[in-house]
């Protein structure tokens, strides 16, 4: 078993183990409906750089108090997408696959909007992203990843 | 370091902005070009722009590290030396 930062469920396992490359994990994401667009970047932590409580993580993003944050701050500016680094043991699970990518593309679709008109302060940023803030946008993020693992469990056999 | 940097920018894997906070992170400010001479044009004016917005002790980060006043303030000195030199050179 693989137990996220915060999500209600416990993900299984594949059998075997059998470790997915992230070409596949993203066509295992996208086949149990998670929208994953074409301006997103996903690779592995093989430098094991995340924490050890980190299932994934976008941009770091820093800036002073009361500046606004731009949807450029997110991007790489050869490849026009977003990087996410994903933990190695995450891609041992198809559930964990499916609801840490769910995850991650809940919050960014969500902030895209505002980080485009420049609407939203640094502050805003860390305050919608940062665990233990009950009722943010990672916390929404974590309820759509169970909804997403669950609805994974109810299609299969 | 600043190389591997540079190289997982090259390969999408940190974006612009990242590459400007980590390289100035990594800045030896008794030595600023040994983190800076491997970047690109583009990034030594997102450097420049980051220096210019940089504000002491109000500098907030969704996580890591804050690069410190004297990294800033020692790579916007390199970077206005080295084109003011240049300039020297092509005039």
């Amino acid at each position: 078993m693989i137990a996220g930062q915060s999500p209600r469920l416990i993900w299984k396992v594949n059998p075997q183990g059998h470790k997915r490359t992230i070409e596949e994990a993203l066509e295992i994401a996208r086949g149990f409906g998670v929208h994953v667009p074409p301006d997103v970047f996903f690779f592995e932590d093989e430098d094991n750089e995340l924490p050890d409580d980190g299932t994934a993580r976008g941009p770091k993003v820093t800036k002073p108090a009361g500046s606004a944050v731009y949807w450029s701050d997110l991007l790489n500016s050869r490849t026009g997408k977003v990087p996410f680094r994903i933990r190695s043991e995450i891609l041992n699970s198809d559930e964990a696959i499916v609801g840490v990518i769910a995850h991650e593309m809940y919050e960014l679709e969500k902030l895209r909007g505002m980080l485009k008109k420049g609407t939203m302060t640094i502050e805003h940023y860390i305050d919608q992203t940062r665990p233990n803030n009950p009722g943010n946008l990672h916390d929404e993020a974590w309820d759509c990843s169970d909804r997403m693992v669950e609805a994974m469990r109810k299609a299969q056999p | 370091m600043t190389c591997s940097l540079v190289e997982k920018h090259r390969l999408g894997m940190i974006t612009d902005h990242q590459l400007v906070v980590e390289s100035l992170h990594m800045l030896d400010p008794r030595n600023p070009g040994v983190a800076l001479t491997n970047l690109p044009e583009p990034i030594l004016r997102q450097v420049l722009r980051f220096a210019k917005d940089y504000r002491r002790d109000q500098m907030m980060t969704n996580y890591g590290v804050v690069p410190t006043l004297d990294q800033v303030l020692a790579a916007e000195s390199w970077i206005t030396e080295s084109r003011r030199h240049l300039a020297s050179l092509t005039a």
